[in-house]
């Protein structure tokens, strides 16, 4: 797989190193701090879940995790695990730069220059005043409303679990008491977009969670 | 003479001894046959003595023809009523005591006259021929009776296994026959899959075989001979076994306890039913070969058409990308740059296709095998039909109207599984339909306990007698438009029972095919939320 894409990946400018199991890919973490990782979840000797938090322990670089359609659940715990992003075996390579885009630029993000003004179409966020406003309309959301869609914009363009948004919003407490997400989320969408059923930008990314969609990538 | 026409009961057959074995139940049954022997001879000279007194006394000595004929008649009647013996010794004392008091000189044996000697001859000749004759005539109403009772018993036994609707039902009754028909227990043993005799049917209660049992099974199964108690071989057994013999070789035996004190051979009636009961259990067990072979080819003919079917399905897409690419190997350098896309294109294309119909295969081998998981939660339809449109519409440019409820309840799915159905159902309609055709996705609560989703779409539609077979692995109606292994429908099938939902198809109106699912809804659903709250902080 990695010959297939380090071509395409160097002529955009990116330098790719890999390494064949997870153990070595700890040891070039650590090695040569890289911006981005991309892990693979079907790892011939470790569990590729088990590396994600001992990745995320040595480094704040997002990872981005590729796996086979039927892993679902392994999805949904490498990102509650620590990982930004997922792909799906088999993507193009449009798919692997957009996400690898995305990743970066969250990566910018951290630290104290978070951006604080997330827009999205004719939409804008403010995450510091706490408003969303279309155009010169402001949008009402309740507070919980606006804790989803402030969580959702703090990884914009990424996809964050349901599990996530359950904890941000609610506490710890609430976990996997996914209906509740559904009704906001629902909620949501019916003051945002144009078509709930066909939305531009709160895109729901099935058994995972929600990705706000920023850019049309 | 009675002619018993009842089927006997508790009669040991075998035994053709005297009278005293013989317990004929006739109509009427005369007390005298079951005299012994000395008894009835007696009884016999007695008859005949006794009648002296009346015929001295009503009719005088000189009337010595009528005499002569109430004389007969005794014998007659003792013929018929105590047999053979008794009427012989009857007729001769009657010859006596005649000769004594009725002919002259009177009171003595002295036969002057070869009148007398007529007289006397002829009566005592008369007699025995009487008796003859009526024992002749018991004879053959014994026999007929005989007959009559063994073609009862092959009847039954005939009926009884026509009957029968398995091996264990047929030599369950058979033993049941045997047992009536011979008084001794039966049982029928058969060969298990260990090749031991380990399928007993018995006519009621159970008991493992000894060892000197077994052996006498197994002797009387291959060198078909009787074996067991009562016979040079294995003596020690406690039953007699029976070959049961059919055209292709031994298919069982019979074990027999006779009762105690009956003969251990087996009669002929036992043997021609058992005979019978061999010919029976071949031909059911060659009826369920027959069967089970040609369900076998029939299996066999199935998946071999399947395979092939499905090998070329999935290698016509393999096939492309293997000249695709070669083609980039080979002249890739002196392709023009639209030519290299076009190859990648295809490719891509083809690597795509190709791992939607593994994926199909996998999901209904899962199916199938029951390992598909459901993994049920909260989930919004709205945002399964979301994701639905996304794909097809990203992918088909076709253009899909939705109907969605805006205050649907939340449903306890599996969202992927579901969003498969859909996709299923949707490129299914697709590949039906002509482009200017619009698409439709309708959902509906049907009252409180399940939702109604319709694909529906307005291209060819298919007859009326399909509507059940689409739903059929392998099912491709009409030419394989745009490839596809006729799993899809399968699949959706099989989702949607997993959630306890029902899916069919039906015609739509003004043609075309519409294809719905139910899924149950929950009454404990979190609710839609209403209005909103105000933001705290508010300043405009």
């Amino acid at each position: 797989m990695i010959r297939v894409f380090a071509a395409s990946l160097e002529t955009e400018g990116y330098r790719v190193f890999n390494a064949d199991t997870g153990q070595r890919a700890l040891e070039e973490v650590r090695t040569r701090n890289p911006d981005l990782i991309l892990l693979d979840l079907g790892l011939p000797d470790m569990d590729g879940l088990a590396v994600v938090p001992q990745i995320r322990a040595n480094t704040t670089a997002p990872i981005i995790v590729v796996s086979a359609r039927e892993q679902e659940s392994d999805k949904v715990k490498a990102l509650d695990a620590g990982a930004n992003d997922y792909l799906t075996k088999p993507f193009s390579v449009p798919e692997l730069l957009a996400r690898i885009r995305v990743g970066l630029r969250s990566r910018a993000q951290v630290g104290d220059t978070a951006e604080t003004v997330v827009t999205f179409g004719d939409f804008r966020l403010d995450l510091e005043g706490r408003r969303l406003t279309r155009g010169d309309r402001q949008v009402r959301l309740s507070p919980t409303e606006l804790k989803l869609l402030a969580t959702l914009a703090r990884h914009a363009d990424e996809v964050v679990t349901t599990n996530t948004l359950l904890k941000e919003a609610w506490g710890s407490a609430y976990r996997t008491r996914n209906g509740y997400v559904r009704v906001y989320m629902h909620a949501l969408r019916r003051k945002i977009e144009n078509d709930p059923t066909r939305p531009e930008y709160l895109i729901n990314e099935s058994g995972l969670g929600y990705r706000l969609r920023t850019s049309k990538d | 003479m009675n002619v018993a026409s009842s089927i006997e009961k508790d009669r040991p057959v075998g035994t053709e001894g005297g009278p005293a074995d013989m317990i004929i139940k006739t109509a009427k049954e005369p007390w005298t046959s079951r005299l012994s022997a000395p008894i009835a001879a007696l009884l016999g000279v007695v008859m005949a003595v006794t009648v002296t007194v009346p015929a001295v006394v009503m009719l005088g000595r000189e009337d010595v023809a009528n005499v002569a004929i109430l004389y007969l008649f005794t014998i007659a009647v003792v013929s018929i009523r105590l047999g053979y013996r008794p009427s012989i010794l009857a007729a001769v004392t009657s010859a006596i005591c005649f000769d004594y008091f009725f002919l002259v000189p009177y009171h003595s044996l002295v036969i002057n006259h070869v009148r007398q000697l007529v007289t006397f001859g002829g009566m005592l000749g008369t007699a025995i021929f009487i008796s003859t004759l009526n024992e002749k005539l018991r004879k053959q109403a014994r026999a007929a009776r005989h007959s009559e009772r063994r073609i009862e018993h092959q009847y039954t036994l005939v009926k009884a296994l026509s009957d029968a609707q398995s091996i264990e039902a047929l030599c369950t009754s058979a033993a049941r026959q045997l047992e009536l028909a011979s008084g001794a227990r039966a049982d029928i043993l058969l060969r298990g899959d260990g090749d031991k005799f380990d399928h007993a049917f018995r006519a009621g209660g159970t008991s493992a075989l000894a060892v000197e049992d077994l052996a006498a099974a197994e002797w009387a199964s291959t060198r078909l001979e009787v074996a067991g108690l009562g016979t040079r071989n294995f003596p020690g057994a406690a039953a007699t076994y029976l070959p049961l013999g059919a055209a292709r070789g031994c298919v069982g035996v019979v074990a027999l306890r006779p009762r105690a004190g009956t003969s251990t051979r087996p009669s002929s009636l036992t043997v021609s039913m058992a005979r019978q009961i061999a010919m029976a259990i071949e031909r059911t067990l060659l009826s369920d070969e027959t069967r089970t072979a040609q369900l076998d080819a029939e299996t066999e003919r199935i998946r071999s058409a399947v395979l092939s079917s499905v090998s070329h399905d999935l290698r016509a897409p393999l096939a492309v990308i293997a000249s695709a690419s070669s083609t980039l190997v080979e002249h890739g350098d002196r392709l023009p740059g639209s030519g290299r896309d076009e190859m990648a294109r295809i490719i891509h294309d083809e690597a795509r296709r190709l791992n939607e119909l593994l994926k199909s295969l996998l999901d209904v081998t899962r199916l199938q095998s029951g390992s598909l998981h459901v993994n049920r939660d909260w989930e919004s339809l709205e945002e399964v039909i979301g994701s639905v449109l996304g794909r097809i519409e990203n992918r088909a440019g076709r253009h899909l109207l939705t109907s969605v409820p805006s205050d649907l309840p939340l449903l306890r799915i599996d969202a992927i599984l579901i969003e498969q159905v859909l996709l299923n159902l949707v490129d299914n309609a697709i590949k039906h339909s002509a482009s200017d055709y619009p698409i439709e996705i309708e959902i509906a609560a049907r009252g409180v306990e399940s939702v109604v989703v319709s694909v529906i779409d307005h291209g060819a539609g298919i007859h009326p007698t399909e509507m059940t077979r689409i739903f059929d692995k392998f099912y491709r109606g009409g030419p394989p438009t745009g490839g596809g292994l006729g799993l899809g429908l399968t699949i959706a099938r099989g989702i949607v029972s997993a959630h306890g939902g029902r899916i069919w198809a039906s015609s739509t109106a003004g043609g075309g095919l519409t294809i719905q699912f139910t899924l149950p809804l929950d009454v404990a659903a979190p609710g839609p939320v209403v209005g909103t709250e105000p933001i705290e902080g508010l300043a405009s």
